[in-house]
């Protein structure tokens, strides 16, 4: 029989698990595999051999979509069934590739709309002025931004990668490896990419989103407790309080201009 | 192949950052103003940093500290990892993976991230970067 999520023909019967991804039919795709001990119940040390994400089982349109919707809507449930000797690689390109398709909407929405038009951001309080109109200056899209976009979405993973994985290793939530880590903030971000096809606010809801997901993928992926691997989400962010803050303020005030402008 | 995989994507990365770095016109470098200095006169831990780098375009390595000792601290220590991912992708010198989760790599971590980060923050405060 050919399996329902990964695609592969299974010589397993119905209600069997797939062979290769441990698929149950019928079931719901991340559903713990049949194992010794009765369904549903994960073998001791189960860690790691759940049916596994299927982007990195088969890279494939299908199963493109298939993990955005699990590591969407279902995070913490997909990365417990994740396998463990995956790389960053197949993490890698998908982040890429949902990335690209979520960034190049996000640049058309900014062609098309104005979104980033400099008197919007005018609407900043005085002593912002100056960080307004630098940053109006610097996100007008252009074929440079497109050309420059898979660059930024590769750096930012490495960099963001660093800074959480950093983090774990100093609460002691660390006890995978630094791959994955790599693969929690690389699903994160390429599942919530495509936010950015909603004007104004979904980039905003992308990152806050991602967050989430990131919390829940290092849970699973490093076995630590949700506070610790919060903590290490949050490590980046709480030591640039100040700047965040004032990117919140900045940004509170370049919505409510673009939404005066508009009205 | 898993490996290095780590060592490409950071090696890239380091060398992206380093030739922007080195290789950037001067108006392309960030030069805004700090928006948390512009709110409450307290520079932001980044605070200097573009001052550093151009300092260290010019080959004035004491002025780049001077400005921010933390961004010259990272600079170098991207050239580093540039040059360790080059020999382990080239030259097939086994990759390294330190033990940083428990003993000496460890207590380095829980002690150094945050004292670096304090020092220079403070730092900058009192020099009024």
């Amino acid at each position: 029989m050919r399996c329902e999520r990964c695609g592969r023909d299974t010589p397993t019967r119905p209600g069997e698990a797939c062979l290769w991804c441990g698929h149950v039919a019928g079931a719901s795709p991340w559903q713990t595999p049949n194992v010794p001990g009765g369904p549903g119940v994960p073998p001791s040390g189960a860690y790691g051999e759940g049916p596994g994400i299927p982007w990195e089982n088969e890279q494939n349109a299908k199963n493109l979509l298939e993990t955005m919707k699990l590591v969407a809507l279902s995070p913490g449930a997909t990365f417990a069934g994740a396998s463990r000797a995956i790389g960053m690689v197949p993490s890698m390109v998908f982040a890429l590739i949902v990335g690209l398709a979520g960034g190049v909407v996000g640049l058309m929405w900014q062609l098309v709309l104005g979104m980033n038009n400099s008197e919007a951001l005018k609407n900043l309080p005085p002593e912002l002025q100056g960080f307004g109109e630098a940053l109006a200056q610097y996100s007008q899209p252009g074929v440079g931004s497109i050309v420059m976009l898979p660059v930024g979405i590769l750096i930012g993973l490495f960099i963001m990668t660093v800074l959480v994985h950093v983090g774990l290793l100093i609460f002691g939530g660390a006890n995978g490896r630094f791959e994955d880590s790599f693969r929690a903030v690389a699903f994160a971000s390429g599942a919530t990419a495509l936010l950015q096809v909603v004007p104004y606010i979904g980039g905003v809801i992308a990152f806050f989103w991602a967050l989430v997901i990131q919390v829940a993928a290092l849970r699973e992926l490093h076995g630590t407790t949700t506070n610790k691997a919060l903590l290490a989400v949050l490590l980046p962010i709480l030591l640039a309080v100040g700047c965040a803050c004032c990117g919140i303020v900045a940004a509170a005030g370049a919505i409510g201009g673009l939404v005066g402008a508009g009205g | 192949m898993r490996a290095p995989a780590l060592e490409a994507l950071g090696g890239a990365t380091s060398l992206v950052l380093l030739g922007a770095i080195a290789l950037a016109p001067t108006s392309a470098l960030p030069h805004f103003p700090c928006p948390l200095r512009a709110l409450t006169s307290i520079p932001c831990v980044t605070c200097g940093g573009t001052r550093a780098i151009l300092a260290l375009r010019d080959g004035d390595l004491v002025g780049a500290l001077v400005m921010n000792p933390l961004v010259v601290l990272a600079i170098f220590a991207a050239l580093a990892f540039a040059t360790y991912a080059a020999a382990v992708l080239v030259l097939g010198v086994p990759p390294w993976r330190p033990e940083l989760r428990r003993g000496a790599g460890l207590w380095a971590l829980r002690v150094g991230v945050p004292v670096a980060l304090a020092a220079n923050w403070i730092y900058l405060v009192a020099a009024g970067r």
